[in-house]
């Protein structure tokens, strides 16, 4: 099965939720392993995200993961976050992005 | 061109096995060696009365020796550790040198070590050494970029300097010999020469040896102990604590006599042959591909990027089409860093690799460039 697919490769030709917030919680977190890095900026009201940007480079599975979540976590709780699911020598790319929304809360 | 896929059973699934320089395949030879011990001559050495342990004893002390002979050393001075990793380990905390000269290029197990052994580390550009260096470290051969380390010059320059040779990449895949390069100590692991997991050598100069203190103590270093003292046995003995990994040592044994068989002159020339067609066809691919690394004279060692691809992504869309390269820093972290990229891929060479493997690699390039080249990325 490829990690691959259309809409992997469609998230990372055209990020979603691309850009910075402030007076907001951010946090940047980094995979010195592969260099790819993933900065999150989001604010919660009553618990839940209300906002959400991101900014980053890497490989296309750690930007996808990123995007992809982005379209998915405005009114959710933090605690309801899961990484994509990818082939297991990914993992560490597709869960960047949830490791940096974790540090920031 | 050497022939002998055919002798490499894991080869023959659908696989393009192109990470030598990580773990090297194992021939038929080998993989039986090592069941046969187990199956004929399992015994513990040096301790047994029975003809059992004796038959153990021989096949170990033959598998020395022939090790020995390979790198052009005395038996005596093959000292059996677990891998490349450990004799520098051993080497940096016992000897604990006050000054450690390495080159930039040096896998982390060549360099950590050194750190931590609270020595001074300078590095050497250009090669800017002279002869009152008193200690080296390097490579033979960079696992990053396939760059061959000019030993003959190293010890000319510096001919009072003690030069430790991390062989992983060397003694695979070039003719050695330790006393006509001069080097003092030359580490290598087995399993990078079709040999198992687990056994490393470690050659120690014999003049080096007498007054070098044993790094692990316990049964088998000993010449004579009390309830309060001990005196060492006579090396390698003193160098070798506890049981040693036997089955490997034989395996180990059987991939030397393998690599002799061929010939390491035609191991040599059979990479050179492939490395150079390899880097030929890569050219072609430049518009899309950055290749890192000397354009000639190098081991079978090609490190790349698809041009706006990341590493791993290229190695992973390699896979899909049964492609094994590595891809990320390879355990060279500072030298990866200098090229201004987070990761590369790698692709190594070894006896069983083909022009077909290198032609089916080339193939996928632009398929991997298609798929995920990404202007800004």
């Amino acid at each position: 099965m490829t990690d691959y697919t259309e809409l992997i490769l469609d998230h990372y030709r055209h990020p979603r939720n691309q850009g910075t917030l402030s007076m907001c919680l951010t946090s940047t977190v980094t995979n010195s392993a592969c260099g790819d890095s993933i900065t999150v900026y989001f604010r919660l009201k009553s618990g839940k995200v209300s906002d959400f940007k991101w900014i980053g480079s890497g490989c296309a599975i750690s930007q996808a993961a990123a995007s992809i979540l982005s379209e998915k976590i405005i009114g959710k709780p933090i605690s309801s976050i899961r990484p994509l699911k990818v082939n297991p020598a990914r993992a560490a790319c597709a869960s960047l992005v949830v490791k940096a929304i974790l540090d920031a809360s | 061109m050497l022939n002998v896929k055919k002798d490499f059973p894991i080869l023959k699934k659908n696989i393009v096995y192109l990470d030598s320089a990580a773990t090297s395949q194992k021939p038929y030879q080998v993989i039986n060696s090592v069941s046969n011990y187990y199956r004929h001559s399992n015994a513990n050495i040096h301790r047994g009365i029975y003809k059992l342990a004796q038959q153990s004893n021989q096949l170990i002390d033959s598998s020395r020796a022939k090790i020995a002979k390979f790198i052009g050393a005395d038996p005596q001075e093959i000292i059996f550790v677990r891998g490349t990793t450990e004799a520098v380990n051993f080497i940096a905390s016992r000897l604990s040198p006050k000054n450690v000269t390495l080159s930039v290029l040096e896998h982390h197990s060549n360099l950590i070590p050194w750190q931590q052994s609270g020595a001074k580390l300078k590095f050497i550009d250009n090669f800017n050494l002279n002869h009152n260096t008193k200690f080296i470290a390097i490579t033979g051969v960079s696992n990053l970029l396939g760059t061959v380390t000019p030993l003959e010059k190293i010890r000319k320059d510096c001919p009072k300097a003690l030069i430790f040779v991390d062989g992983a990449q060397l003694v695979p895949h070039f003719p050695v010999n330790v006393h006509k390069l001069g080097i003092d100590f030359l580490a290598f692991s087995g399993h990078k020469m079709l040999g198992p997991t687990g056994i490393g050598v470690l050659f120690i100069r014999k003049e080096i040896q007498k007054n070098l203190q044993p790094w692990l103590f316990g049964g088998d270093m000993i010449d004579t102990v009390t309830l309060t003292t001990a005196t060492w046995a006579e090396p390698p003995q003193k160098f070798e604590a506890g049981t040693l990994p036997l089955a490997e040592i034989v395996g180990l044994g059987a991939a030397v006599d393998y690599l002799n068989n061929l010939g390491m002159d035609n191991v040599r020339r059979h990479e050179e042959e492939l490395t150079d067609y390899a880097l030929a066809e890569f050219k072609k691919l430049k518009n899309i591909v950055t290749l890192y690394g000397p354009t000639t004279h190098r081991a079978g060692i090609i490190t790349f990027n698809v041009n706006g691809v990341h590493a791993h992504d290229t190695a992973q869309i390699l896979d899909e089409f049964g492609i094994c390269v590595r891809s990320g820093q390879h355990c060279a972290a500072p030298a990866v860093t200098r090229f201004g990229v987070p990761a590369m891929v790698r692709a190594s060479f070894y006896i069983y690799n083909t022009k077909s493997d290198i032609d089916y690699l080339i193939s996928k390039i632009p398929v991997v460039y298609d798929r995920l080249h990404r202007a800004d990325s």
